[in-house]
């Protein structure tokens, strides 16, 4: 990527950066946002304010990792805007027990992971996790970020992001098993457990 | 390992070899506890896939740069010279009108309350004008 090129306004150069990152951008929008169309709204100002503010851009991280930390502070912003704007939903109130799990006998994990209202729950229980621990969880389950990068974007230690992900794996795992045993505890199990 | 274990054990910090071990055995034969390690590690585990399967359309490239390039135009940034210098011109310009002003005013004050000292001879003059009603003051008082 010619940094010098990008400096001085070149728009090939840009358009370029922009094929190369959009995709990834995108995606972590999107799992920040889970909506798809705010995913869009969010690498458009990504790509806009980093137009603008180019010629700042001092190499000190790779370009890749500047956009990425542009994406996670416009995402934030819209996620905080929306929660002003009308209460999130909370795993505590919504009624997940028509989700289908799929049965111990057939289960597959890929079923699992393509599952639309799980993917819902996950996000729910990523909604409950502390900002910065979602953060952190977000980067690191993002286009196989180091710990490095994560800190750079986070502006952390390395200490503070390993601790801040180990916390939400943590968290998050406390929270998928207490709604697990409050909504499919024993009523999902098709067939008679057969434990020894 | 009985099912409150098995769930106990996957939520600590750390799982030794042997307590893998257990957790193993125990999920071959127990599918609740199999479904929920399912759910809540395995969900945990995968979440970087999670959103694999959605790509942007291919045209959401061309929109960004439609976009970028359209809005950076409209409101396009000042370099970082260019406002310097007009900051520079700007300062100087004041400093200019402001010199200018003062310098009015401080003599347009001189000339409307000594506007007969026109030259260092008249000074002279005033300053004898007034020694002379001084010692005629004295002169009249001691009179008196």
């Amino acid at each position: 990527m010619n940094i010098e090129a990008l400096r001085k306004g070149d728009q090939a150069a840009f358009r370029q950066l922009i094929d190369m990152t959009h995709r990834d951008i995108f995606r972590l929008a999107l799992k920040f946002t889970s909506n798809q169309d705010d995913a869009k709204d969010i690498a458009q100002e990504v790509y806009l304010e980093a137009f603008r503010n180019i010629a700042g851009f001092r190499e000190e991280a790779h370009i890749k990792t500047w956009l990425y930390r542009i994406t996670v502070n416009r995402s934030l912003n819209l996620i905080r805007r929306n929660q002003n704007k009308h209460q999130t939903l909370s795993l505590e109130n919504e009624d997940y027990s028509l989700v289908q799990l799929p049965t111990s006998s057939s289960y597959q994990a890929d079923q699992r992971v393509e599952s639309k209202e799980l993917k819902k729950i996950l996000n729910e229980a990523l909604s409950q996790l502390p900002e910065n621990q979602k953060t952190a969880f977000l980067l690191h389950n993002h286009d196989g970020m180091s710990y490095n990068e994560i800190a750079e974007i986070m502006k952390l230690s390395l200490n503070a992001v390993e601790s801040l992900i180990f916390r939400s794996r943590s968290n998050l795992k406390k929270i998928l098993g207490a709604f697990y045993e409050k909504n499919y505890s024993k009523a999902q199990v098709l067939q008679t457990p057969d434990v020894k | 390992m009985n099912c409150s274990e098995f769930k106990q054990t996957i939520h600590s910090d750390t799982i030794n070899p042997s307590d893998r071990m257990q957790i193993d055995l125990h999920m071959e034969q127990c599918p609740e506890c199999r479904q929920y390690y399912h759910f809540v590690i395995d969900s945990v585990d995968q979440f970087s896939s999670l959103f694999d399967d959605i790509v942007p359309d291919d045209s959401f490239a061309s929109e960004i740069e439609k976009s970028v390039f359209g809005k950076a135009f409209r409101y396009r940034s000042i370099p970082l010279w260019i406002k310097l210098t007009s900051a520079a011109a700007a300062i100087a310009i004041g400093l200019f009108v402001g010199k200018t002003a003062y310098d009015s005013r401080q003599s347009g004050t001189v000339q409307n309350e000594y506007t007969f000292i026109n030259t260092p001879a008249d000074t002279v003059y005033m300053a004898e004008t007034t020694e002379i009603m001084y010692f005629s003051l004295i002169n009249e008082n001691g009179d008196q």
